[in-house]
C-alpha cells in the first residue's frame, strides 16, 4: 500500500499512527536508558512528542508527563517565530522559559527540526525535569524568576551539527550538578535524533514527501472525536469557587466552565492575584496545560491526545492572577491544588466521572556532597490519597497529577546519607465519605546513623493550608504540615521559610505527609461492611467509626 | 517409535494438557487432552497413560519426565492461594499495597490494580532495622515477634512471608524473625525475602516473598500428588519441573522456591523455539507464537532466551506494564501482544482500524465459527484472504462459515468506507504492524539488528502472518517447525537442568569488597550445586556461569556483564570495566571513560549437562504428491485474488523446494508463502523460508 498519499483509509491511518506512536516510544526509552539523574531515569519526569512543522502536536509517548506534551507546542511555536528562515538541518534548540514552556525553570525543552527532501517537515521534541538549573536554594523566599535559575529563551544548542560551546559553558557554570545536567541534556538530544531519523525513514517508506496531509488528517480526527464528546454534554455555564494552597497561604480560585455546542471555555476570571514571593504562581502556559489534562482525563480518556483534541477547548485567566502571572514573578513551585475547583465545576455536569480532590504528592530531596567530593541528589516521591468517587474509595499512594513513580526506600538510602524511618499510611486520615478518599502517607527521615556531616533535605508542602476538597457531602482530606523534631513547622521555621531542613544533630527528624484525598458523599451513608473492614485494617479507629461514620457498635475484631 | 530410553514432556495449560514422547533417535509423538483445572494432576496422569498406550511404550522405559504448569500463575491471577501473613519493618506496613505509586496510564482516572495478596490486617511489623551498609541498628525482639505471630495465627494464616529493609545486604534480622516464627508455628511454611529474591528494592522483594508464600501450600500438595501418582503408574525415571527462567529443577528444588514455577509453560515454549532455531542455523532468533488471544515474542541467542530479573503477573490490563504484580525471579523475557486469531477488529473513536486486545475467545469465537460471533476477527480476515481453507480448519474437524465472515467484514468495511476484502487485508496488515512494532522495540532494547535475526513461527495463527511481519522488520529468514502444536511440552525436554541466583550488593566497582563478592558467589554456587545434586548431577558436571549487573553511577538502567571464573580480586575491576564500556558503547554508541561504575546485582547460573535433543522429519514425506489443489488467495501485488497452489505439509519430502506464492497446510496451522519467498524442507522436517531482498520494498 504505497499509494497512500492521496487518501488515507482506516487501516493505513492506523498503521501510520501506530508507527508514529512507536517512534515516540523509542524516544522515551532512549531517555530512560541514557539519562543520569534519578528524577529523569527512575521517576520518569519527562515527556517526548513529535510535532508537525507548524508546531502542532501530532503524537506523544504514552508515559509522557501530560503537562510536558501540552506545553511543547507553545515553546516550539516561539522557536518558529524567532528563527524563521534560520532553521537548518543539524540544528538543535533548547529553551525553558516558564511562560512558554512548563511553568518553571527546571523543565528544559529540547527541540530538533526534522528535514526531509530538503524541507522542514516536523519537530522531534522532549522536555525533561533537570536535577538542577541554578538559582537560589531558599526557594520560598524568592521574589522573582531571576532568583530561580538560568532562564534560557529558545536558543540553538547545536547549529548545523556544531555544538554551541558558549551556551554549553554558560549552562555548565550556572548549574550545581553540571555533569548530571549536561548528561541528561545529551540524552534529550540523542532521543530527538532517534525520533527524527525514524520519522524520516517512515516518510521514505510511505513516499510521503510532505507529512502535512497525514498530520492534518490525524489531528482532524482527534478534533472531531473530541467535539463529538463535548457536543453530547448539556450546554451551560458551570461555576465553582475554592482555594489553592501557596505554602501555607490560601488564594481564591474562581472558575466558570462554559459548554456551548462542541466547544468548552474554561475561564478563571475572579481568581486571586499573583503572589509577591514563594514561587507558587502559574504561567498561563502551565494553567492551560493542566486544565487540558483534567478535561481530557475526565471527558475523553480514549481519544489520543494531539493538537486536534485541544482545539475545541479555550483556557483564559486574568493577567496578573495566580493562574496567569506576569514576568518576572517567581514560579518554581507552581500551585498544584487549584484544580480541585475545576473538578467541582465539572461535577455539576459529569457527577459520575469526577472524583473528590486528590492529596497530590510530596517530593523531598536530599542534596549535598560526601566528604570525598562526590555529589548526591536523591529525590523521593510519596503519593497522597486519591479522592473518593461514585462507587469507589480512593486509593493511597497516588502520585497525581505527575506521572512519576516513587523511588524505592532502599535505593533512596543507597543514594544519600539519609535514612527513612517511616513511610506508612495514617489511620483516620482519609477524607471521610460514603466513598472515602485514599489515606495520607507519613514519611519520617533522619540522618544515616554514624554519618557525621550535616545532611540537607529540600522540601515544601503542597497542601499546608488547603486540603483536598470533599465532594457531595464528603469530608475534606488532611493537610501537610511538616513536623521538625516533634514540633509542627511554623511559618518562621527553616522548612517553611527556605524550603530546606538541615539534619545536623543525630536525633534531628523531619516528618512530612503526602495528604489524603477527599471523600465522596456523606460519611453516614458509608456501608457498615466497609467501615468494619476499615477498622479491621486499622485505617479507621473505633472512635472515628462512631463519631464520623455513625457506627458506635463495631466489634473490636 | 524406535528404541528407548524415552523422555516425556508434559505441559498443563489452561485449556489443554499436552504431552510429547521423545525417543532416543529424536522421533516424537504428541498426545493432547483437555485439562482438569479442579485437579490438574488427573489430566496429566491420564495423558501419560494415553500417550504410552498409543506408542506401545512401557513406562519402565521412560527415564525422564519434565513438566511445566500454569498452576502457580493461575493461583496468583485468580487469587486462590493460601491465607498469608507478612512481617515487615516497623514504619513500613504498606509497602505491598503502595506498590511503586505509579499511575500506569496517566489519562485514566479510574485505574485498577490487583488487590494485594496480603490485606493490611495481616501485614504486621516489628521494631528492627538494618542500614544500607548492612549494619544492624536494631535487632528484632522475640516477644514482639511472638505477639505478631499470635495475631497472624488468630487470623488463620496458612503461610508467612518475612521481608525486612536491606535484607539483601544483611539477612540476619530476617533470619532471626523466620527462625522464631518456625519455632512457634512449625506447621506453617515461611518464605524469607533474602532467600527467595535477595535484591534491592523493597517493593519488588516483598511482592516476591509474599507471592512465594502464597503459592507454597498449594504447590506442595500438587507436587506430592503428581510425584506420587507417577510413581504409582510405575515411573522410575526422574521427574523435573520447568522453571520461569528456562531451566529445569528437581521436585525438591522446585518445592524450595515454588514461585519460580510461574509462567513455566511459556518459558518451555521459548526453549523449544531456541532448539528449532539452533538446529536450522546460527545467529539470533525471534520466536513468534500466536494463539487465540495473544501473541508472544522472544529473542534467543545460541538457543537461549533472554532472561530478565523480574516478571509481572496478574495484570489488570493485560498488555500494560505496571498494572500487575512484580515477581523478582529470573524469567524468560517474553513480549506479549494483544493480537491472536480471535482478536476483534473495530473502528475506534477516531475512526482508525484497531485489532484487539478484545478477543472473541472460543465462544462465540470468530464469525466464521458460526457460533453467533458477529464481529470480524483476525481469523475471519485470514479466511476471506484465502490464507485458510474453510474445509480444512483444524485438519477438517469443522467447516468454517465463509458467508458469516464476509458479512462481518463487510459491515466493518461499510463504516470504514472499504470493501470487505480491503477490510480483511487492512486487518491482516494492522496485526502484522503491531507485531513488527513490538518486535522492533524489543530488538532495539537489546540492540539486535532485525536484518540479522531468523524468525521461528509456530502455533495457530502465527504462520499466516510470519512472512508479512518479517518483511516489515527486514528479517529475511523464517523457520516453520513441523507439528508445533505441543511446543511447551516439547520445550520441557530441551531445557537443561539449571538454577539461577541473583543477589544485590550495591557498591562502586572501584571500592568493591571482593572478599564479600567471593563469599556471595561461593554461597550461590553451593546452593546451585546442591540443587543440581538433588537431580543427580555430579559436581564435576556442573557448569557455572556468572554475571553482574553494572550501571553508570547515577543512572538507573543496568547492563549485565560476564564475570570471569575463579577467585575475584581487585584486578577483576579492570576486566569488568572494559566489558561494561564495550557493552555500553554498543548499546548507546557513546561512553565516557570518566564514568564511575557501580555494581548492583551479582548473578550466577548453575547448569547441568545439556540434553542432546534432535528432530527427525515425518515418515510420510515424499509418499505422494504434496500438491493438494489450487485456490483463490489474496495477493497484495495484484490487489486481488489469484490461483495459488496449496501443499500438504505432511507429504513434503526432505529437500523439497516451493516458490511463493503458495500455502502449506497442516492440521493446526497454515503457512502463507508470499510472492518473492522461497521455501525448502530441511532434514528435520522444518520449512525454512527465505524472503528475497526486493520483496522487502513492499509493505506487504
Amino acid at each position: 500500500m504505497s499509494e497512500v498519499a492521496g487518501r488515507f483509509d482506516a487501516a493505513t491511518l492506523e498503521i501510520l499512527w501506530g508507527r508514529l506512536h512507536g517512534i515516540t516510544e523509542e524516544m522515551f526509552l532512549t531517555i530512560q536508558r541514557t539519562s543520569f539523574s534519578t528524577i529523569v531515569s527512575a521517576a520518569l519526569d519527562y515527556g517526548c512528542a513529535l510535532l508537525d512543522r507548524r508546531g502542532g502536536q501530532l503524537v506523544h509517548a504514552a508515559g509522557s508527563m501530560p503537562l510536558f506534551n501540552l506545553s511543547l507546542p507553545t515553546v516550539t511555536r516561539d522557536l518558529l517565530a524567532r528563527y524563521e528562515g534560520r532553521i537548518h538541518p543539524g540544528d538543535v534548540f533548547i529553551g525553558n522559559d516558564p511562560w512558554l514552556c512548563c511553568g518553571h525553570i527546571p523543565d528544559v525543552a529540547v527541540m530538533t527540526p526534522v528535514f526531509h527532501g530538503g524541507r522542514l517537515v516536523a519537530f522531534s521534541t522532549n522536555v525533561a525535569h533537570q536535577a538542577d538549573f541554578g538559582g537560589a536554594h531558599g526557594h520560598n523566599r524568592v521574589r522573582e524568576v531571576y532568583e530561580e535559575g538560568l532562564l534560557l529563551p529558545v536558543m540553538k544548542l547545536y547549529e548545523r551539527g556544531t555544538p554551541n560551546t558558549t551556551l554549553f559553558e554558560i549552562i555548565k557554570a550556572n548549574v550545581r550538578a553540571a555533569d548530571l545536567v549536561l548528561g541528561d541534556i545529551n540524552a534529550q538530544v540523542v532521543a530527538n535524533e532517534v525520533g527524527a531519523s525514524r520519522l524520516v525513514r517512515l516518510l521514505e517508506e510511505y513516499q510521503l514527501e510532505d507529512p502535512t496531509q497525514l498530520t492534518d488528517e490525524l489531528q482532524g480526527r482527534s478534533e472531531r472525536a473530541m467535539r463529538a464528546v463535548i457536543a453530547g454534554l448539556p450546554d451551560g455555564t458551570y461555576r465553582a469557587q475554592g482555594w489553592s494552597d501557596s505554602k501555607g497561604q490560601a488564594t481564591r480560585i474562581v472558575v466558570a466552565v462554559t459548554i456551548s455546542g462542541d466547544e468548552i471555555v474554561v475561564d478563571y476570571d475572579g481568581t486571586g492575584p499573583q503572589l509577591a514571593s514563594g514561587g507558587t504562581n502559574c504561567t498561563l502556559s502551565f494553567t492551560t496545560g493542566r486544565t487540558h489534562y483534567e478535561l481530557k482525563s475526565i471527558l475523553a480518556p480514549g481519544i489520543p491526545h494531539n493538537e486536534g483534541s485541544t482545539r475545541p477547548i479555550t483556557v483564559t485567566a486574568p493577567e496578573g492572577s495566580i493562574l496567569n502571572c506576569t514576568f518576572p514573578a517567581s514560579v518554581n513551585a507552581r500551585a498544584f491544588s487549584y484544580h480541585d475547583t475545576l473538578l467541582k465545576a465539572l461535577a455539576q455536569v459529569l457527577p459520575d466521572r469526577v472524583m473528590a480532590g486528590p492529596g497530590l504528592y510530596v517530593f523531598p530531596r536530599a542534596v549535598g556532597r560526601y566528604p570525598d567530593g562526590r555529589a548526591y541528589d536523591a529525590p523521593m516521591f510519596g503519593g497522597g490519597g486519591q479522592g473518593g468517587s461514585l462507587g469507589r474509595d480512593g486509593v493511597g499512594g497516588y502520585i497525581y497529577p505527575s506521572s512519576a513513580s516513587n523511588v524505592s526506600v532502599e535505593l533512596f538510602e543507597a543514594a544519600c546519607p539519609a535514612m527513612v524511618v517511616e513511610k506508612e499510611w495514617v489511620a483516620d486520615s482519609a477524607g471521610a465519605g460514603q466513598y472515602r478518599g485514599g489515606p495520607a502517607e507519613r514519611i519520617t527521615v533522619r540522618r544515616l546513623p554514624g554519618y557525621t556531616e550535616p545532611v540537607r533535605m529540600r522540601y515544601f508542602p503542597v497542601r499546608a493550608s488547603v486540603p483536598a476538597s470533599g465532594m457531595r457531602g464528603g469530608r475534606d482530606g488532611t493537610l501537610d504540615v511538616p513536623v521538625w523534631n516533634g514540633v509542627p513547622a511554623g511559618p518562621d521555621s527553616e522548612i517553611m521559610q527556605d524550603g530546606w531542613a538541615t539534619f545536623a544533630d543525630p536525633d534531628d527528624e523531619l516528618t512530612l505527609y503526602a495528604p489524603s484525598g477527599g471523600g465522596f458523599g456523606p460519611p453516614q451513608q458509608r456501608s457498615r461492611d466497609a467501615v468494619e473492614m476499615d477498622v479491621k485494617q486499622e485505617l479507621v479507629t473505633l472512635r472515628e467509626a462512631a463519631e464520623t461514620y455513625g457506627y458506635p457498635t463495631i466489634p473490636p475484631e | 517409535m524406535s528404541a528407548g530410553p524415552y523422555a516425556i514432556g508434559l505441559d498443563i495449560g489452561g485449556t489443554f494438557t499436552d504431552l510429547v514422547l521423545l525417543d532416543s533417535a529424536g522421533a516424537t509423538r504428541v498426545h493432547k487432552l483437555l485439562s482438569t483445572p479442579h485437579n490438574p494432576a488427573q489430566a496429566a496422569l491420564d495423558g501419560v497413560v494415553g500417550l504410552l498406550d498409543e506408542s506401545g511404550v512401557r513406562i519402565e522405559d521412560v527415564d525422564l519426565l519434565v513438566h511445566s504448569t500454569t498452576l502457580v500463575t493461575n493461583a496468583l491471577t485468580q487469587q486462590r492461594g493460601a491465607i498469608t501473613g507478612l512481617i515487615g519493618t516497623r514504619g513500613f506496613r504498606d509497602i505491598l499495597e503502595m506498590r511503586d505509586e505509579h499511575r500506569y496510564d496517566v489519562y485514566d482516572l479510574f485505574l485498577e490494580w490487583p488487590s494485594p495478596l496480603v490485606p493490611r490486617q495481616r501485614r504486621l511489623t516489628v521494631n528492627e532495622r538494618v542500614t544500607r551498609d548492612g549494619d544492624v541498628l536494631v535487632e528484632p525482639d522475640e516477644s514482639e515477634i511472638r505477639a505478631v505471630v499470635e495475631r497472624l495465627v488468630a487470623d488463620n494464616v496458612e503461610a508467612v512471608a518475612v521481608c525486612l529493609l536491606h535484607s539483601y545486604k544483611n539477612p540476619a534480622n530476617e533470619q532471626r524473625v523466620a527462625e522464631v516464627v518456625r519455632r512457634l508455628v512449625p506447621g506453617i511454611p515461611v518464605t524469607v525475602s533474602s532467600d527467595v529474591a535477595p535484591i534491592i528494592r523493597e517493593y519488588e522483594r516483598t511482592s516476591t516473598a509474599v507471592a512465594d508464600a502464597y503459592v507454597r501450600p498449594l504447590t506442595d500438595t500438587y507436587l506430592t500428588e503428581m510425584a506420587g501418582g507417577l510413581r504409582r503408574l510405575g515411573l522410575r525415571g526422574s521427574l523435573y519441573l520447568m522453571l520461569s527462567g528456562g531451566g529445569t529443577a528437581s521436585v525438591a528444588s522446585a518445592r524450595q522456591y515454588p514461585i519460580r514455577l510461574t509462567e513455566s509453560g511459556p518459558a518451555a515454549g521459548a526453549m523449544a523455539a531456541g532448539l528449532y532455531g539452533k538446529l536450522t542455523g546460527s545467529g539470533p532468533v525471534v520466536s513468534f507464537d500466536m494463539g487465540g488471544t495473544t501473541a508472544k515474542l522472544c529473542l534467543l541467542t545460541d538457543g537461549r532466551p533472554a532472561v530478565v530479573n523480574t516478571l509481572e503477573v496478574s495484570r489488570t490490563q493485560r498488555f500494560t506494564r505496571g498494572s500487575g504484580t512484580p515477581v523478582a525471579i529470573p524469567s524468560v523475557e517474553l513480549i506479549e501482544i494483544g493480537a491472536g486469531g480471535g482478536s476483534i477488529a473495530r473502528l475506534d473513536l477516531m475512526g482508525l482500524l484497531k485489532v484487539g486486545p478484545d478477543s472473541a475467545g472460543a465462544a462465540p469465537g470468530p464469525a466464521c465459527y458460526g457460533r453467533g460471533g458477529t464481529e470480524p476477527t483476525v481469523t475471519d480476515a485470514n479466511l476471506l484472504l484465502g490464507f485458510l481453507d474453510p474445509e480444512y480448519f483444524l485438519g477438517g474437524r469443522f467447516t468454517l462459515d465463509v458467508k458469516s465472515t464476509h458479512d462481518a467484514l463487510a459491515r466493518l468495511g461499510e463504516q470504514a468506507g472499504l470493501s470487505a476484502l480491503d477490510t480483511a487485508w487492512g486487518v491482516h496488515q494492522v496485526v502484522n504492524e503491531n507485531m513488527a512494532q513490538a518486535a522492533r522495540m524489543h530488538l532495539q532494547e537489546r540492540n539486535v539488528d532485525p536484518s540479522k535475526v531468523s524468525m521461528v513461527a509456530f502455533a495457530g495463527a502465527g504462520p499466516a502472518h510470519a512472512a508479512g511481519i518479517a518483511r516489515l522488520l527486514g528479517t529475511s529468514r523464517i523457520v516453520f517447525p513441523l507439528g508445533a502444536g505441543a511446543t511447551s511440552a516439547f520445550g520441557c525436554l530441551v531445557a537443561p537442568l539449571s538454577f539461577q541466583f541473583t543477589r544485590s550488593s550495591v557498591s562502586m566497582l572501584a571500592w568493591l569488597d571482593w572478599a564479600e563478592v567471593n563469599t556471595i558467589y561461593a554461597q550461590m554456587a553451593e546452593r546451585g550445586c546442591a540443587a543440581l545434586a538433588e537431580a543427580g548431577v555430579a559436581p564435576e558436571q556442573v557448569e557455572i556461569v556468572r554475571e553482574v549487573d553494572l550501571r553508570v553511577y547515577g543512572q538507573s538502567h543496568e547492563l549485565a556483564v560476564p564475570v570471569p571464573g575463579g577467585v575475584l580480586t581487585a584486578a577483576t575491576t579492570q576486566t569488568l570495566n572494559t566489558s561494561f564500556a564495550a557493552s555500553y558503547r554498543q548499546l548507546y554508541s557513546r561512553y565516557d571513560d570518566d564514568f564511575l561504575i557501580e555494581a548492583v546485582n551479582w548473578k550466577l547460573t548453575a547448569r547441568g549437562p545439556s540434553r542432546q535433543v534432535t528432530l527427525c522429519a515425518p515418515d510420510g514425506g515424499g509418499a505422494a504428491n504434496p500438491l493438494k489443489k489450487h485456490r483463490d488467495v489474496f495477493l497484495p501485488e495484484q490487489r486481488g485474488y489469484a490461483r495459488v497452489p496449496i501443499y500438504d505439509r505432511y507429504l513434503l519430502a526432505v529437500g523439497q523446494e516451493i516458490h511463493g506464492p503458495a500455502i502449506v497446510e497442516e492440521r493446526e496451522t497454515s503457512v502463507n508463502l508470499p510472492v518473492g519467498s522461497f521455501a525448502v524442507v530441511d532434514r528435520f522436517g522444518n520449512l525454512v523460508v527465505e524472503l528475497s531482498a526486493d520483496s522487502h520494498a513492499e509493505n506487504g
